[in-house]
């Protein structure tokens, strides 16, 4: 079933969001249909409630809703100034014809990803089942308790440096949280088969400081359509203490390097030890998977280009 | 199963359609509009061989489902000849040999018009930037680029003129 | 010779251009028939099965579900879907259906339904339940003795066909050599990704007459296989190529053609079938994975003296083409070498089954040899292209173990030109080598033939000629996109002398048009060519007869001018004026011009590549700042034409030397790629710049000069990557793809770069 609120108060009406799924602009939940990894069930299309698709400048920062596209946040001159790292991973995010129409939402909200999940149900067929298709096995992680498939979201590095808070409702409830927390929230219930039983409204961003660096850098094989390899976002005011970084697509959720922000604040950083301390921690950090066309030991040499986010920011 | 009327201009004809919420924008176009000038090469938007322009932007139609793109203006490959004379991207592809199997032109064009819509003068990274949701096997795109290049001074003759 | 051309040699726009610019040609899937519905082919998940049992009945409660065709209604004999000419190379080993599978993909049931989304339904309510039996999925594991053999009737062991090919004695060349190299290569398998998918319609509702509608390079031979398969004759089968979305050989077979059939005729319904993305990737064809041992003797001023290989190719389980394309590589090594001894195995594994694919075996096996040429040059203090130019094959002079001599030969002026090009290019940039970045230059060579190398080819042509002087081409030479249709046409109006614009073509239609071997092997400018030319030969004498009798001159001729002289009424006509004379009146005749033309020669093109590769030593990553391509393929008929199969070739081979790969899953037990983010095929933002170009070239038996290009290009440009890969990152790598030892960084050209270079 489709249904298409036109406002906050029709949505509010559906009484269990665990039954539905909420359609964005689909690039992401269309083509898990088509495979056969998600049922059409019931969809509630979230694009055309007027709410959720401003991008606008409010008393305590700026709100952008769950349904602005890809494109249009990229393109917008506001956020280009203000964000510069969040315009650029949303440019960056696959292709333009997906940008078009995936929004920011449903970039954040994007399932994770995993060559044994990705796939037909035909090709599925010859294995058992796995945490993410209601099984009890990670098929690249035999002993794991838990699913670990990727997080690839490119705008998600970057709405974390900007200490960004995702704006939701639960139930009838109205709630905000980090978005890193909020991310942390949605990629652990999506390692199982279980729904989501949220709406998520957009995202407040705090004004930036002032002098604040910010940037984001994306690594992928080809230039479009792929997700990333790894992508580092960062935010960084020179002369404080105040340094955010993270890294994507290493791990199922993105990860926040604080040993390197202390390196990134302190007196003198070196873009030589900084990149090391870093590819590091990164290191340490990342939960590598089998990925197609990329093996793991390239995919941990490609830490190594953060020192180009390093450049950028210093 | 439900059925659902939605309302779609394409080309700038109005058409109404009853579709399942299972069918994308691609069936309806390709099967039920007959309009098979759009192509389908993937089915899960890793082609872009079915890019059509749907309210000023290019999607993939394959990965839209038809009840999302209710009361939207489409255009796709065949709106853009008019009965005596193709559209100067159509000649800026044929003239510089940037069609071969043709199966990716569909998308490719409409990928183009999409582009020079927005930016009459693209630069060179800007039309690979605008261009690389479009696979080809055939061309090496070496003239596909040529053609988008080609095009934009067409345009631009053609708007100075009138 | 003469070089004096109107219509060949000039860049002209494809005939059908308009249509697909204007999305108005029809390609398979934009065909309707009435009653017509839907079908596919229910596959193996697994790479060695077999069915326990089938149960249809959730999906006979469907309405809209239309009916099964199981393995056991399928005849029970062994077919080769190869789209060659009979051949004792083409050993029969698949069926239709099988409840025995081979590997991942194997066709189990055909089933139908009335809507695309009813035949999802069905297959999903289907329930096929298969014993999991033992696979291989290496060619070492398949050549481990104490193995179950994949194809019994075949062979007791999983080395399905041996090849060898051989001249003088290699043991004493190498005692000869000053210098003896050796080194292992491996190429993986990869896929075609021809936009348009597996495509056709089979309509055999009357279960007399088969008429199929599909994206084929091989309609005759598909058709006398069908016939022979379903016992019916020929007449009685039609295949008619539409427009068609690439084919780079994947479409020089059968596919789901057969059993699509007999589906049609089994619920009595044309049945449209369209493989998905999936069955593409690895449930149609891909090309041979390769493992070869190279070894070169050389003297110490740079003279081959012996070549030696072992060359191994995973056909799958099925051989479809691999003893030919075997035997195809064997006859492609284009130095002076007086010992020469290739060994060629067609081994059998339950990986995706492996085909013809642009190239046939060239691509595999000139990535190892140039590669080693360009590291034997520089060991020996040698320029790369100077010591393999000091080794080429001349004019005259026999590849080893040829019978035929090579006809015409320009890959100096190749080499020559390829320099020109990279010296403007460094002049302009210069050659980076810092701390950070290294770029470097690689070089190979490649050759190709004109036609298969087996000279298999054969076409024909007819010329049907209107009243008013205009002319109908009907050839069976199959445009799969490359361009074959108009580059006929030119050659047909150069031979009559006429304007392009009248003439029309039809081609690849079994019902309607003569008989042709099919496309592949570079076959259409050359083979097809010359049936065209034959034709037009023909024509014009007709046309003399018909002259001589109308005007009582016997000494009409047809000039250098493209004119008929009639001497007796001190006139002139022209090709237009002098039909126009003979149609009509009561010595009238219908002028047609025929001919079939066999294939004596498969002349080699030859070309050079160059690429120019950057490393960043820091991040290990690689990119690809330029490539370089100059061929000699004789006459280039259309030269806009020529180009675009370079640059297409070019992408491809960067494609094949940087990402594309068929990757084995080990746990799931069968390939993972199955869908194009996965396998990734270049984009436009990552490509170099290519710089193709023609170099002056004439080919003495070819159509007005002609050789081949299709596969030629494509062939050295791995190598060529990889040699400059390797020069810029100090590595030395023998097996493709890169992105398993570096990271693969999109070219990204200077913003502030002016567009109009070319």
């Amino acid at each position: 079933m489709y249904r298409r609120p036109e406002t906050l108060e029709e949505i509010m009406k559906i009484d269990s969001l665990k039954k539905v799924s909420i359609l964005g602009g689909g690039t992401d939940l269309v083509p898990l249909i088509k495979t056969g990894v998600k049922d059409c069930g019931s969809l509630i299309d979230i694009t055309h409630i007027p709410e959720f698709r401003q991008i606008r400048k409010t008393e305590n920062g700026w709100f952008i809703g769950a349904s602005v596209t890809l494109s249009s946040l990229s393109e917008n001159p506001d956020i280009g100034v203000l964000y510069p790292a969040l315009a650029k991973a949303a440019a960056k995010t696959a292709s333009p014809q997906i940008r078009s129409i995936g929004t920011i939402g449903g970039n954040i909200l994007q399932d994770r990803r995993c060559m044994y999940f990705n796939q037909s149900a035909y090709w599925r067929s010859s294995l058992p089942l796995c945490y993410k298709t209601g099984g009890t096995i990670c098929h690249q992680a035999p002993a794991s308790p838990v699913c670990r498939a990727i997080y690839y979201s490119d705008t998600a590095p970057a709405l974390c440096v900007y200490h960004a808070k995702a704006l939701y409702y639960k139930g009838n409830l109205s709630k905000s949280l980090p978005v890193s927390d909020f991310i942390r929230q949605h990629t652990v219930l999506n390692g199982t088969a279980e729904p989501e039983d949220i709406l998520l409204e957009g995202f407040l961003l705090p004004f930036p400081e002032q002098n604040m660096k910010s940037d984001f850098e994306k690594i992928s094989i080809r230039n479009s359509i792929d997700f990333p390899v790894v992508n580092f976002a960062g935010s960084f005011i020179p002369g404080t203490q105040k340094a955010c970084l993270y890294a994507g697509a290493v791990a199922p959720f993105p990860v926040r390097l604080e040993k390197t922000e202390k390196a990134l604040v302190s007196p003198h950083p070196d873009l030589n030890s900084l990149t090391a301390t870093a590819v590091e921690e990164i290191r340490s950090l990342s939960l590598l998977i089998k990925e197609p066309g990329i093996s793991p030991r390239i995919k941990r040499e490609s830490f190594q280009n953060i020192r180009y986010l390093f450049q950028d920011l210093l | 199963m439900e059925y659902y009327l939605i309302h779609l201009t394409i080309n700038g004809t109005k058409y109404t359609f009853s579709v399942t919420e299972e069918e994308t924008l691609l069936d309806v176009i390709r099967e039920k509009a007959g309009l098979t000038g759009t192509k389908q090469g993937c089915g899960c938007s890793q082609c872009g061989a079915c890019t059509v322009i749907l309210d000023r932007k290019p999607v993939n139609s394959c990965c839209i489902l038809a009840v999302q793109a209710d009361g939207a203006q489409i255009q796709t490959i065949e709106s853009l000849a008019s009965s005596e004379k193709l559209h100067p991207i159509q000649e800026a592809y044929i003239e510089a040999g940037a069609i071969q199997c043709g199966f990716c032109t569909p998308g490719m064009i409409m990928s183009t018009k999409a582009l020079l819509d927005r930016n009459p003068c693209p630069s060179r990274p800007e039309i690979r930037e605008a261009l690389s949701g479009n696979l080809c096997r055939c061309t090496g795109y070496t003239k596909i680029e040529q053609a988008v290049q080609t095009a934009a001074l067409k345009l631009k003759e053609v708007s100075h003129e009138s | 010779m003469n070089l004096k051309f109107h219509t060949v040699s000039k860049s002209l726009p494809r005939h059908e251009a308009a249509s697909k610019a204007s999305g108005k040609a029809i390609y398979t899937d934009d065909i309707h028939l009435p009653g017509m519905v839907y079908g596919m082919i229910l596959r193996s998940p697994y790479a060695h099965a077999r069915v326990l049992s089938v149960d249809l009945s959730a999906a006979e409660e469907m309405e809209d579900f239309l009916g099964a065709l199981l393995p056991e209604e399928v005849p029970d004999k062994f077919y080769n879907s190869s789209g060659n000419p009979p051949s004792p190379l083409l050993l029969k080993d698949e069926k239709i259906l099988t409840d025995h599978p081979l590997c991942p993909g194997d066709r189990v049931i055909a089933i139908a339904a009335k809507t695309p989304f009813a035949l999802k339904k069905a297959a999903a309510l289907i329930k096929i339940q298969y014993e999991i039996l033992p696979a291989v999925h290496t060619m070492k594991e398949a050549l481990a003795s104490g193995l179950a053999p994949i194809q019994p009737h075949l062979s007791k062991t999983n080395i399905l066909a041996e090849k060898i090919a051989e001249q003088g004695d290699v043991d004493q060349g190498f005692q000869e050599a000053s210098f003896i190299f050796e080194d292992d290569f491996h190429t993986s398998p990869m896929q075609h990704v021809a936009l348009e998918p597996t495509s056709c319609i089979c309509d055999y509702s009357d279960g007399i007459h088969l008429n199929i509608w599909s994206n084929s390079q091989t309609p005759y031979q598909e058709r006398r296989i069908l016939a022979e398969l379903f016992s019916m004759p020929e007449n009685n089968v039609r295949i008619v190529k539409p427009a068609m979305g690439g084919g780079f050989g994947a479409r020089q077979q059968l596919h789901n053609q057969p059993a699509c059939a007999l589906l049609s005729k089994k619920i009595r319904h044309p049945v449209k079938m369209i493989n998905t993305r999936e069955e593409e990737m690895y449930a149609s064809v891909i090309r041979h994975e390769m493992d070869t041992h190279l070894k070169f003797g050389v003297t110490s001023d740079g003279i081959l003296t012996a070549f030696e290989t072992d060359y191994y190719l995973n056909c799958g389980p099925y051989t479809t083409h691999t003893p030919t394309i075997v035997a195809a590589a064997s006859r492609k090594f284009q130095y002076r070498v007086p010992n020469y001894l290739f060994h060629g195995y067609t081994v059998a594994t339950n990986d995706p089954v492996a085909g013809a694919f642009r190239g046939y075996g060239n691509a595999q096996l000139t990535f190892g040899r140039e590669l080693m040429m360009s590291r034997i040059a520089r060991q020996l203090n040698l320029d790369p292209i100077e010591f393999r130019l000091k080794n080429h094959i001349k004019a005259g002079e026999k590849f080893p173990a040829a019978t035929a001599a090579v006809t015409s030969c320009a890959i100096e002026k190749c080499a020559r030109r390829c320099l020109e090009i990279q010296k403007e290019i460094d002049e302009r940039e210069g050659l980076i080598e810092n701390d950070e970045i290294c770029q470097a230059w690689g070089v190979a060579f490649s050759c190709h033939g004109s036609g298969p190398s087996s000279k298999e080819g054969m076409s024909a042509a007819v010329i049907l000629v209107n009243d008013d002087g205009t002319v109908h081409l009907m050839t069976g030479s199959a445009d799969i996109g490359q361009g074959s249709e108009t580059m006929l046409m030119q050659i047909a109006a150069e031979s009559l002398g006429i304007p392009l614009s009248q003439i029309k073509i039809s081609a690849a239609d079994t019902d309607r048009t003569p008989y042709d071997t099919g496309t592949f092997g570079s076959s259409q400018t050359y083979v097809s060519g010359n049936a065209v030319v034959s034709a037009c030969k023909d024509l014009i004498q007709r046309l003399i007869q018909a002259l001589r009798i109308s005007f009582e001159d016997t000494e009409v001729t047809f000039t250098e001018a493209k004119t008929f002289l009639i001497p007796s009424q001190e006139k002139e006509l022209t090709f237009q004026e002098a039909v126009r004379h003979c149609i009509f009146g009561m010595k009238g005749m219908v002028l047609i011009g025929s001919a079939s033309y066999k294939a004596q020669e498969s002349p080699n093109p030859f070309a050079v590549c160059m690429v120019k590769a950057e490393y960043e030593k820091k991040t290990n990553r690689i990119s690809l700042k330029h490539v370089i391509e100059t061929v000699d393929v004789g006459t280039a008929i259309n030269p806009l034409t020529v180009k675009g199969q370079i640059e297409g070739g070019v992408c491809q081979g960067i494609g094949y030397a940087l990402t594309e790969s068929l990757e084995f899953n080990k746990r799931a037990g069968k390939t993972n790629s199955s869908d194009l983010l996965s396998y990734r095929i270049p984009l436009l933002g990552d490509m170099p710049d290519i710089h193709g170009e023609i170099v002056e070239s004439y080919e003495p038996t070819g159509p007005h000069g002609a050789k081949s290009v299709g596969e030629l290009c494509t062939v050295p440009v791995a190598p060529a990557i990889v040699d400059a890969v390797c020069q810029a990152s100090g590595k030395k790598i023998n097996r493709i793809p890169l992105s398993e030892f570096f990271l693969i960084k999109p070219n990204q050209p200077d913003s502030a770069e002016e567009f109009i270079r070319r």
